[in-house]
């Protein structure tokens, strides 16, 4: 492959993967917080 | 226009003040979750309650540790945009091994809490206690050079003085073993968690601000110039990878999600198997994302140095103008960082890489000390395999593979990239590892003879540690080595594959004497 492809190559998979990370992270975060409440509830019940 | 002065920026109290309340944060978790575990399944696997999005969290908060940071850093700084398939090849690894459960889900569904646990369940005891002196051996080794490459960091981006890098050392390590001690999983759960949303903005952050400071074009155009087509193409001849190397990294790549203790304890901690299948599949992003950015502000780091007029030696060392004292290429990132980024916003980034760097230590330091005192103590001394003893001796573990790692950070002279380095001492576990669970889980003729000798195959990775090589000989009269890190890797990993076979199809498990025979895990 000639260079030119390489850099794009490198520049598609550069904003695909930050773009998805991006939306990734707002959801794990939402979600990361109500899962926490549910496993300290559950761990407390567990006790 | 001329260029600011490097250095020019100062850590300042802001800075220190946001760092300072991250800190006492990651105290106070320590001490919330001390009060909601009581068991060992609680201290080990958080009683196997994590939902998706917490799986995801935590598995990334992790696996992207600063010692992550800084050696992708290291290998786009002297390596290129080319360095990149190190990240788009974990990505396409984990995507696969989401969609099929390879590995993962087999164990999620044995129940068990340790992958030696596994071992025993499938082969017996003796597999057991093997597998799980050579996982810790490997996976204490590997861990060695955390310790430094973080304290290098902090001293880095702070500008204290170089010779307090062991104070840092100290500190750093003390923190981490405190809360890992009180409050096991749980707290390593919980901080990943903190750790990821800090640290998933202050990427985002930190790219935005490279490119934009530097911008994209400019920073291809630095690219080519200083490292020409090798730059972007893996497989150039001059590339400071190649098609071995690359083969290394799909190993690699698979390794580090399904067999890799520290991921896959979060399999083992997720709720059921669906949950598994869809943290991997999605925490695919994620792994991609650890070594791409990092990698790419490796490569930000080199262009903006070179911009600076810094003077560039063998295996990327550099000096900066008007200075003297010649730095590793590891050093590029965090003298990069602290030139990028504006007062405040350093701070946050530190607190996010001090949080990346705790992160870690303290899955790995919990992993291989419940490894220890769960598939070495508890097997061999029936006294100490009670739930009560077990939690005791991974408590003590925790604290006793700490000062092993402070001790060898002080005293390791690294002869090779930290990634080479991490993927040698790794695979003295992983290459027998994989082998052995591969085997265990999807071909019926597996034996333990065979699952034995893969194991003690594995060990031959250790002549991939440039010291080891030295001292057996395996460099030529100028002391170049004769064989790379990954080809050693790569044939490790071939051996432990023909022992596995030969071993299985030579002593098959035929008529086990009882007490020899696989067992049911412990729940």
């Amino acid at each position: 492959m000639s260079t030119e492809t390489w850099i794009l190559i490198w520049k598609v998979v550069l904003t695909t993967a930050i773009g998805a990370f991006a939306i990734l992270s707002v959801w794990v975060i939402i979600f990361g917080f109500r899962d926490i409440k549910r496993m300290l509830r559950e761990l407390r019940a567990d006790a | 226009m001329l260029p600011p002065p490097l250095l020019a920026l100062e850590f300042t109290n802001l800075d220190w003040g946001i760092v300072i309340v991250y800190l006492g944060l990651s105290v106070a978790i320590g001490l919330l979750a001390n009060k909601v575990v009581t068991g060992l399944s609680g201290y080990l696997v958080a009683g196997r309650h994590l939902g998706t999005a917490l799986s995801i969290a935590t598995m990334t908060g992790s696996e992207l540790g600063l010692i992550t940071v800084m050696y992708q850093a290291q290998k786009g700084f002297t390596g290129g945009f080319a360095a990149l398939h190190i990240g788009l090849i974990a990505g396409i690894v984990t995507l696969f091994v989401g969609l099929s459960g390879f590995i993962v889900v087999g164990l999620r569904r044995a129940r068990v809490m340790t992958i030696p646990e596994y071992y025993e369940m499938r082969f017996d005891k003796h597999t057991r206690v093997l597998g799980g002196t050579l996982l810790a051996l490997g996976g204490i080794l590997n861990m060695g050079m955390f310790l430094k490459i973080g304290s290098q960091f902090v001293v880095g981006v702070t500008g204290i003085e170089t010779n307090m890098v062991a104070v840092v050392m100290v500190a750093l390590l003390a923190l981490v073993l405190f809360y890992t001690v009180m409050g096991g999983m749980v707290s390593v759960v919980l901080t990943d968690y903190v750790q990821f949303v800090v640290l998933s903005l202050g990427l985002m952050a930190m790219v935005f601000l490279a490119i934009s400071n530097l911008g994209m074009e400019h920073i291809i155009d630095v690219s080519r110039a200083k490292l020409g087509d090798a730059s972007f193409d893996p497989t150039h001849a001059e590339s400071a990878f190649g098609p071995g190397y690359i083969a290394w990294m799909g190993v690699m790549g698979l390794i580090s999600c399904a067999v890799w203790p520290t991921a896959v304890s979060r399999a083992l901690a997720s709720r059921d198997e669906t949950v598994v299948k869809r943290q991997f599949s999605l925490s695919s992003i994620s792994f991609m994302i650890r070594f791409l950015i990092p990698c790419f502000l490796g490569i930000c780091a080199f262009v903006f140095l070179t911009d600076h007029g810094a003077q560039f030696f063998a295996k990327g060392s550099f000096i900066l103008a008007g200075d003297t004292v010649k730095h590793d290429s590891i050093m590029g990132l965090p003298i990069f960082i602290q030139e990028l980024l504006p007062m405040g916003v350093l701070g946050l980034i530190t607190a996010a890489m001090l949080a990346a760097f705790m992160s870690t230590h303290d899955s790995y330091l919990l992993c291989w000390a419940s490894v220890i005192a769960r598939d070495i103590i508890a097997p061999l001394v029936p006294s100490q395999a009670s739930d009560k003893r077990q939690l005791l001796w991974t408590r003590v573990f925790i604290v006793l593979i700490g000062l092993y790692v402070l001790y060898w950070g002080l005293v390791y002279k690294a002869s090779q990239d930290i990634w080479d380095y991490l993927g040698v001492t790794g695979a003295v576990y992983f290459t027998g590892a994989i082998v052995v669970l591969t085997g265990g889980l999807y071909w019926k003729r597996a034996s333990r003879t065979g699952a034995r000798f893969a194991l003690w195959a594995g060990l031959s990775a250790i002549l991939g540690l440039g010291p080891v090589q030295e001292a057996v000989g395996l460099v030529d009269d100028a002391g170049v080595k004769l064989f790379q890190a990954h080809q050693i890797g790569l044939a490790t990993l071939a051996f432990a594959i023909c022992a596995m076979i030969l071993g299985s199809l030579a002593f098959p498990d035929n008529n086990l004497p009882e007490e020899d025979a696989p067992k049911e895990a412990q729940a």
